[in-house]
């Protein structure tokens, strides 16, 4: 077994898939890593010759500790230049495709000093921009009276109160009133809760059929 | 060890009813070890045995990062605690019991209380609780803590039957794989995994793979593993409730809702109904006092005086004395007042309403709307409403709420703006320093605001029903309240009277009058001794008035100084270094850094306004 050979892009790529998917199945992986089947199973066995992966019955590997530290160092590597890659102005999907391809080749030191530098929020720490979407109008979009199924809550602002509050994606609510400052009050499960216009934006819905 | 209990659930379900139920006299107010949040603890006695009942803050849920929630999370999983009683409103079982499922993950001996079965009923619901105690797999309550009706079971039910929930909810496939997998991976229990695929936690390396499982689930769903969590215990919430649940739905008419919730009229109301309050303070207070002080007079500062000791002691003694009659003397006419009306304001569910009519004036000055209400708790006392400014979602926000708090005239600077300014210059001058403090408190927030700026995260308030305030939980409330008051203030107006008692028998204040003689001369216009009163007011804010009759030599004032300087003498008193408590209280709160910087600010900006007007007057 040979431990200090440093693990190729493919084989971190895999190492990554294991741990952000437990439970994937063989075909299932090799799609997500875009390989055929057999060149996925001659990659597995070489992890495994190296101690990071190990048998679990099947056929199927899941990550030694081990393969679960590179896997983890990859994956922070990833969150970081694609948070990174977001706060120039990049798209979501193409930052998540370029940071791919950088998370291989770039050092733990780099990444330490970026996540420093960007300090990238929780989603829960961003502030909410804009409204509506692909998914329906927000809730400030509706008139009293008003049945709104909720279709995705903005993962910004208070967004945690609401959702513990049971503002859901699939549940309905009724809008009861809309308040002075375009703020709403919803029915929400029995209960009457009230949302400030920021936080009315963030909830998005289609009206009830 | 005695057997401890601990109430859990969400705010307003009537836990510190039952909590006042259980333990009756001997209530503390303390801190859980590693916490700043209070704690209420009471004892109670079942089978001649001692118990200790908690009563844990009120949350919606458990997987919140803020300091409430973690404290809640840790009491929960304390081996010490022998069970939990989770507290559920019958009216809105449902939510309720999101909160409960929750709880039951922890595997902790519980019981549950349905309570608000009066309430439920009037409104045409009723709960199962024998089939929901079937589906919980623990005892079930019926209780209503308003009637006493059932709350004499709940020791006896959470000491000899409590035990671990079965119920479990089913999460989604890629979630329970990702459970699974950390588990395995980390050791760690279900439980443990769910919360770090939430971000909570403090083991960084099961976080970090959480993080990362977590993304990808996100990306799959385009919902976070956080949301997918939350909607299946709400889904199966839902399921439970929809079991046990049977509602005739009683509509309620909200004619007079809209009334209060448009910015007209609903901004004048506001605006009357806290003058309205500060009136009735002002004006009940005042003649309430009046006897409360004769009354310590009379009994016990009179005898103080005409016995025949030692001077020290009986120096002693009169501090101790003059504490007890001021304390009261504010306590109860003025704090007991304002509490009554405030519990009034609450009870009947007018505060949340008031929270979004004032939400687009507090964003000028970097808060939100429910910031008014620790502003509103100020005016009683400045101590509960620095500890109210929790609720605020940012530290940001905390520290501004603290800064416009401290200045807020609480119920002693009351005393002093009545005391002088009321009685020997004019109604009008009295009511005009309040406008004066209220322009500044405006002022600093706009200040503030661009100094610190920050985003803002809106605001998300439950809105109780409008209903007519319930006299017995106005009174206990404002008893809670008041009862709170006397245990933190009354022991630091104690030591500090004595202290100060000292400080004049050994000849320690007249130096510091010749050394601050030139600020308040020159500056202020005031009288050397003066100064020794404002310094007193530092101690116990009402100290400066009693002070300054004390050394004017005469209960007179208006003999001795002119209308002005006891105007100036009233705004710099209202305006500079919160009291003693408060700082005390800023610093367990805000840390060191901050209660320093706002003690400067207001020295600083009662003296200036002070200065101000002494020029402007000539």
């Amino acid at each position: 077994m040979i431990m200090t050979e440093p693990a190729t892009d493919r084989e971190e790529d895999l190492l990554e898939a294991l741990l952000e998917a437990p439970g994937l199945d063989r075909t299932a992986l090799a799609a997500r890593l875009g390989l055929e089947p057999e060149v996925l199973a001659r990659l597995e066995e070489g992890a495994a010759a190296r101690g990071r992966l190990e048998p679990e019955g099947g056929g199927r590997y899941r990550l030694s500790p081990e393969g679960h530290g590179i896997a983890r160092r990859i994956a922070r590597h990833h969150r970081t230049l694609a948070c990174f890659f977001e706060q120039l102005g990049m798209e979501p999907d193409a930052a998540n495709r370029e940071a791919c391809t950088l998370e291989h080749g770039v050092s733990d030191e780099a990444i330490a000093r970026l996540a420093d530098h960007l300090r990238c929020p929780s989603p829960c720490e961003r502030p909410c921009e804009g409204r509506g979407g692909a998914d329906g109008q927000s809730l400030l979009d509706y008139g009293e009276g008003e049945r709104v199924c909720i279709t995705a809550v903005r993962p910004c602002g208070r967004y945690r109160r609401l959702m513990d509050m049971g503002v859901v994606p699939g549940e309905e609510v009724v809008v009861r009133r809309r308040l002075s400052n375009r703020a709403v009050v919803i029915e929400v499960k029995g209960c009457e809760i009230g949302l400030s216009p920021e936080c009315a934006a963030t909830v998005l819905g289609t009206p009830c059929p | 060890m005695p057997l401890t209990i601990a109430l859990v659930g969400n705010p307003g379900v009537g836990k510190s009813l039952i909590f006042n139920h259980l333990t009756g006299v001997g209530v503390e107010v303390g801190n859980y070890p590693g916490s700043s949040v209070d704690l209420l603890s009471g004892r109670s006695c079942f089978q001649r045995e001692r118990i200790e009942v908690l009563d844990l803050p009120g949350v919606y849920s458990l997987d919140d990062g803020a300091e409430t929630e973690a404290l809640v999370r840790r009491v929960i999983a304390d081996d010490a605690v022998t069970a939990l009683v989770a507290v559920l409103d019958a009216t809105r079982l449902e939510r309720n019991l999101y909160l409960l499922l929750q709880v039951a993950e922890y595997g902790r001996p519980m019981v549950a209380v349905v309570n608000m079965v009066d309430e439920a009923a009037r409104r045409g619901i009723a709960v199962d609780t024998e089939r929901l105690s079937a589906l919980l797999g623990i005892p079930v309550l019926a209780t209503s803590a308003a009637t006493g009706q059932g709350i004499d079971r709940i020791l006896p039910t959470a000491v000899l039957e409590a035990r671990a929930a079965t119920v479990e909810v089913p999460y989604d496939h890629h979630v329970e794989a990702a459970v699974h997998s950390l588990a395995r991976s980390f050791g760690v229990d279900r439980r443990t995994a769910l919360q770090a695929l939430q971000g909570l936690g403090d083991d960084a390396d099961l976080l970090d793979a959480a993080g990362a499982i977590g993304e990808e689930i996100g990306r799959r769903h385009r919902m976070s593993a956080g949301q997918i969590i939350t909607t299946n215990r709400h889904n199966h919430a839902g399921v439970i409730a929809d079991e046990v649940v049977r509602s005739a739905g009683v509509g309620v008419g909200a004619a007079l809702d809209r009334l209060l919730t448009r910015t007209v009229p609903g901004v004048p109301i506001l605006v009357g109904v806290l003058m309205a309050m500060l009136l009735v303070v002002f004006l009940v207070g005042g003649v309430l006092e009046e006897y409360i002080v004769r009354a310590f007079e009379f009994g016990l500062l009179g005898p103080i005086a005409a016995l025949e000791i030692h001077p020290l002691a009986k120096e002693v003694l009169r501090a101790v004395g003059l504490a007890l009659q001021s304390g009261f003397g504010i306590a109860f006419p003025y704090i007991f007042t304002f509490y009554i009306l405030l519990a009034l304001l609450e009870d009947s569910g007018y505060m949340s309403r008031a929270a979004f009519l004032a939400d687009r004036a507090m964003h000028r000055m970097g808060l939100h709307g429910e910031a008014i209400i620790p502003l509103v708790i100020g005016f009683g006392c400045n101590v509960p409403a620095l500890m109210g400014t929790r609720l605020l979602a940012t530290r940001r926000e905390r520290i501004i709420a603290a800064f416009l708090i401290t200045m807020v005239p609480c119920s002693a600077r009351t005393v002093v703006i009545s005391g002088i300014v009321a009685s020997f210059v004019s109604l009008a001058a009295a009511f005009s320093i309040y406008m004066v403090v209220l322009v500044l408190i405006v002022l600093t927030g706009l200040v503030l605001s661009r100094v610190a700026p920050g985003p803002q995260f809106g605001m998300v308030l439950e809105m109780p029903q409008l209903r007519r305030p319930r006299p017995d939980m106005v009174l206990l409330k404002s008893w809670l309240r008041i009862k709170e008051f006397l245990y933190i203030a009354m022991p630091l107006l104690l030591v500090s009277s004595v202290v100060l008692g000292l400080f004049g028998y050994y000849g320690a204040i007249a130096a510091f009058q010749a050394a601050f003689a030139p600020v308040s001369e020159g500056l202020l216009g005031l009288p050397d001794y003066a100064s020794t009163a404002l310094l007193f007011g530092i101690l116990r804010k009402e100290m400066a008035f009693e002070t300054l009759v004390v050394l004017a030599g005469t209960a007179s004032l208006d003999t001795v100084m002119t209308g002005v300087q006891l105007y100036i003498f009233a705004i710099v008193s209202t305006l500079f270094v919160p009291c003693i408590s408060t700082v005390a209280v800023l610093r367990r709160e805000l840390g060191s850094r901050v209660a320093a910087l706002i003690t400067l600010y207001t020295v600083g900006l009662g003296i200036g306004i002070g200065a101000l007007i002494h020029l402007a007057a000539g």
